[in-house]
């Protein structure tokens, strides 16, 4: 089950060692955009959105026709972010916000329902099949050398452009109008309301907003991951771990304990393959039990 | 007084049930019956032990099919083990029964203490994860579990005291026994103290703290009776299949079990039992018409719960005014 | 005798506790009162154990119960009821009597015991006689009026036994009429149980009508404690809070 000889050997040279990193750095920076969507939803709307993988497929599908298209991924990405967050704001009006306040039974089934509803209609229009875009042709480039290894142009695209978005969006957030008065309607929505804004177009823009953070990262990763119906479940999964150990609410939480997971994957790749999941729960378990509010926001989750 | 004397009206209706399913067993000669009876008795328990939780004591679960894959992949691992078939015998099928139950209750008394304390929302989501996680388990350790394939090439099922369950009708009462049994259980704790503790709880937590109540204890005890009751679910089904498969333990597999409840309705005692045979009907007349089972399923779900906003049965027994809002 | 000393309590930069240091003797009644805001209902959360204290100390005939778990102060017998009458909505009167009867009698993790016995039937009967709540027995409590609410969440509060009886303004949100029924129950159940009584009260005729002793807070801070004479002639609470109200008097 553990082979740390491969781990040493692997720590032992530069270029695998570069490599391990660069695909934890890639796994991190998707679950960051993924997560920080739904720790954004959460932090506003005090929903979690069960249905937040549905997106990050949508994204990715949406991307993929794009691409066939135009053969840009540039501008694949952009529609696949556009898709998932038009579809996200359908979602959060037809839908969800029709069970706000209510059960929590009842937000659970809706998003049962309509991750079943989605993943069946992915499956009529694009098939059952695992789908792979490829490398898009504009990354059809010589890797860099760093340290002896090889890194792929599209991989540090990816990185550095996830991070330009999560820091895109914590602006958006603490420096914009729109956040602000996102901001002052999740503290008190009555209030904001009587001021003549309408807190609920405001609500849905920023569902919105989360799934399409959601859907871009599904974009991005199209040409490394393959695509299939269903595809979103896992990362949910994921991005609910990275939520609890950095914190519901905080996105720079959510940046740091996307990356932990993303290298404790890739790194656990080549020590201990089975082990992975198990090791992400145990972190999670742990903060869970140390510090049930994660590691980086204050107060309890009561 | 003793337990048994005070919940006689409730064992006199066990004992009945007990005695119409054998009754059906025996006379109705066709195998189909006979088989959608035990998978009702199988998500049945599946769907009622949930509502322990959720209808009982407000814990929303979604990850409760993890205790019903649990129960069925361990006692099904157990009758495929030669060293445990030549230990206990004809023994073997009893003792594993206990066992998978047992390894169940320990299991969620971990994952309990971890998730129980926590809110609402995360409750649900963990209780999600951890079932995933044990889902990724299964698919990942092949060359216990089979993998994707599931617990193939069948489970011994040795004679026991007479009972030959590879015989279908010896199973079929079997199961029925132990179905009746579970419910009875589920009955008894519901009317009891402790399902007075639960109601409190659910009402008002904090209120319930006032009251010297041990909240956590009182919430543990109940997640692990009901992961108990849920793994003789995953028994009742590794029996009737032979085998023990991966979407057992899948998420959609709970949300079907929260559907069932919501379908019967949570405030009536066996309102999941209806609901898990609404639903098999459901299930089995979209397949018929579809091969779009879930997206049909998803929009009836949509329109069930943005429609009716509560229960069908809830619904139609306000509706006909038997039931008082 | 249940005395506090030196307690604290801030949340985040407001004081809600400044170094109260208080006493109340066996048998007596005593009330708290105070502007909105100024403390009182944080300070039974800091007795109570709903809320960890930052520093000081809270001592029953001499033992130190400082931050036990809300159970344990229950256990040590003081229970209390709520500024918003706290219930549960989904039982009977009846039943919610009987629930916290079965918790005081240590019942309530009995997996196989029926809830409803006679013996346990019995015992709510007498406290919804006390009460004068018979004619809601049955009730759901959800459905019943807020004055009874309150007599309820009382009355669940007085179930457990208790030696120290804590009421958060039990008269909140009632008529004049309503207002002075339930003081005349509080006083009946002071005198019929034995209690020590401790509440909290916006409405100066009753607060000096019924207390032995009164405490005022203000900011967090202890004013002034005395009997209500002495507190009718504090220059300092004059001036800080009863004003005008307290010419009137
Ligand atoms: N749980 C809490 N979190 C933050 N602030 C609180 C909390 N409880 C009370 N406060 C603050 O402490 C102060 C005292 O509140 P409280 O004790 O409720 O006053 P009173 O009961 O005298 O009206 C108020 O400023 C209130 O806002
Ligand atoms: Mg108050």
């Amino acid at each position: 089950m553990f082979d740390f000889d491969a781990l040493i050997n692997c720590f032992g040279m530069a270029s695998c060692a570069v490599n391990q990193l660069t695909s934890g750095l890639i796994i991190g920076m998707l679950l960051f955009l993924v997560a920080s969507g739904l720790t954004l939803i959460f932090g506003v709307l005090n929903v979690i959105n069960f249905a937040h993988g549905t997106f990050y497929m949508v994204g990715a599908y949406f991307a993929f026709s794009t691409y066939l298209f135009t053969e840009s991924y540039l501008l694949s990405a952009f529609v696949g972010a556009l898709g998932a967050g038009i579809f996200g704001i359908f979602f959060e009006r037809v839908l969800i916000s029709k069970v706000y306040g209510q059960d929590i039974l009842m937000q659970l089934l809706v998003c049962y329902a309509f991750i079943l509803i989605t993943d069946d209609l992915v499956k009529l229009i694009w098939g059952t099949d695992y789908i792979a875009m490829g490398i898009p042709d504009e990354f059809r480039l010589a890797p860099f050398r760093i340290f002896g290894g090889y890194v792929p142009p599209l991989y540090a695209f990816l990185i550095i452009l996830s991070l330009v978005i999560g820091i895109l969006t914590i602006l958006l957030i603490s420096k914009t109008r729109f956040g602000s008065i996102v901001r002052a309607a999740a503290e008190n929505s009555p209030m904001v309301s009587a001021l003549g804004i309408r807190v609920p177009l405001y609500f849905a823009l920023l569902f919105g907003l989360g799934c399409a953070l959601a859907g871009i990262a599904g974009a991005l990763a199209a040409p490394v991951r393959s695509l299939t119906p269903g595809m979103g479940f896992g990362i949910l999964i994921e991005s609910f771990i990275v939520t609890v150990i950095g914190g519901m609410g905080s996105i720079p939480g959510a940046l740091i304990a996307a990356i932990i997971l993303g290298l404790t994957r890739s790194i656990g790749s080549v020590g201990f393959p089975l082990f992975v999941d198990g090791l992400m729960f145990l972190i999670m378990a742990i903060v869970l039990i140390f510090k049930p509010t994660g590691l980086f926001v204050k107060g309890s989750p009561k | 007084m003793s337990t048994f004397t005070l919940f006689k009206k409730d064992i006199s209706i066990a004992l009945f049930s007990v005695l119409f399913l054998i009754l059906i067993g025996f006379f109705v000669e066709h195998p189909w019956p006979k088989d959608f009876l035990i998978s009702i008795f199988s998500f049945g328990l599946l769907a009622m032990s949930l509502n322990m939780l959720i209808g009982f004591a407000g814990m929303v679960s979604f990850g409760h099919a993890a205790f019903f894959a649990l129960g069925g992949y361990a006692f099904g691992l157990l009758l495929q083990s030669e060293s445990f078939l030549t230990n206990f015998g004809a023994l073997s099928i009893i003792v594993a029964f206990f066992v998978s139950i047992f390894i169940t209750g320990i299991y969620s008394a971990v994952i309990g203490a971890i998730c129980v304390r926590l809110n609402e929302i995360y409750f649900a989501f963990l209780t999600l994860a951890f079932q995933m996680f044990l889902y990724s388990v299964i698919v990942s350790w092949v060359s216990l579990t089979g993998g994707d394939q599931g617990l193939m090439g069948g489970i011994a099922r040795p004679v026991f005291l007479g009972i030959d369950l590879s015989n279908s009708l010896h199973r079929y009462i079997f199961c029925s026994v132990i179905f009746v049994i579970c419910i009875l259980l589920l009955r008894i704790l519901n009317k009891s103290n402790f399902g007075y503790s639960l109601r409190l709880i659910r009402d008002n937590q904090e209120r319930a703290e006032f009251l010297g109540i041990r909240v956590f204890r009182v919430k543990l005890i109940c997640f692990v009776i009901a992961s108990m009751v849920a793994s003789v679910g995953g028994i009742i089904m590794t029996l009737f299949t032979s085998g023990a498969y991966p979407e057992w333990a899948f998420w959609t597999q709970s949300g079907e079990a929260i559907f069932m409840i919501m379908l019967g309705g949570i405030s009536i005692f066996l309102g999941p039992l209806v609901g898990t045979v609404l639903l098999r009907l459901i299930n089995d007349v979209v397949q018929m018409y579809s091969s779009h089972t879930e997206l049909v399923t998803g929009i009836i779900i949509m329109i069930v719960v943005l429609g009716l906003r509560k229960g069908l049965v809830e619904y139609l027994l306000e509706k006909t005014g038997i039931l008082k809002k | 005798m249940l005395s506090i000393s030196n307690l604290c309590k801030s949340f985040g930069g407001v004081v809600a506790t400044n170094n109260v240091t208080l006493e109340f003797t066996e048998g007596s009644l005593s009330s708290i009162i105070g502007p909105n805001g100024a403390g009182k209902t944080t300070l039974f959360n800091l007795i109570t154990g709903k809320l960890k204290v930052d520093s000081g100390k809270v001592k029953l005939d001499d033992e130190d119960i400082t931050n036990l778990s809300t159970r344990n102060i229950v256990l040590k017998g003081i229970s209390r009821a709520f500024q918003i009458s706290n219930i549960f909505p989904s039982l009977t009167v009846k039943e919610t009597l009987m629930s916290s009867l079965m918790s005081k009698n240590n019942h309530a993790e009995k997996l196989f015991n029926p809830f409803h016995s006679k013996a346990l039937e019995e015992e709510a009967d007498e406290l919804l006689e006390i009460l004068e709540m018979k004619r809601l027995s049955n009730v759901i409590c959800s459905n019943i009026s807020h004055g009874d609410q309150k007599v309820l969440d009382i009355g669940l509060a007085l179930s457990l036994d208790p030696k120290i009886l804590m009421l958060d303004e039990p008269t909140a949100g009632m008529g004049p009429e309503e207002r002075w029924k339930m003081v005349e129950t509080i006083e009946r159940l002071w005198k019929l149980k034995k209690l020590t009584l401790i509440f909290i009260e916006h409405d100066m005729d009753i607060v000096f009508k019924i207390s032995q002793k009164i405490h005022v807070l203000r900011y967090g801070s202890l004013l002034a404690s005395g009997s209500p004479k002495e507190i009718k002639n504090n220059e300092e609470v004059i001036n800080a809070y009863l004003g005008e109200d307290f010419e009137a008097i």
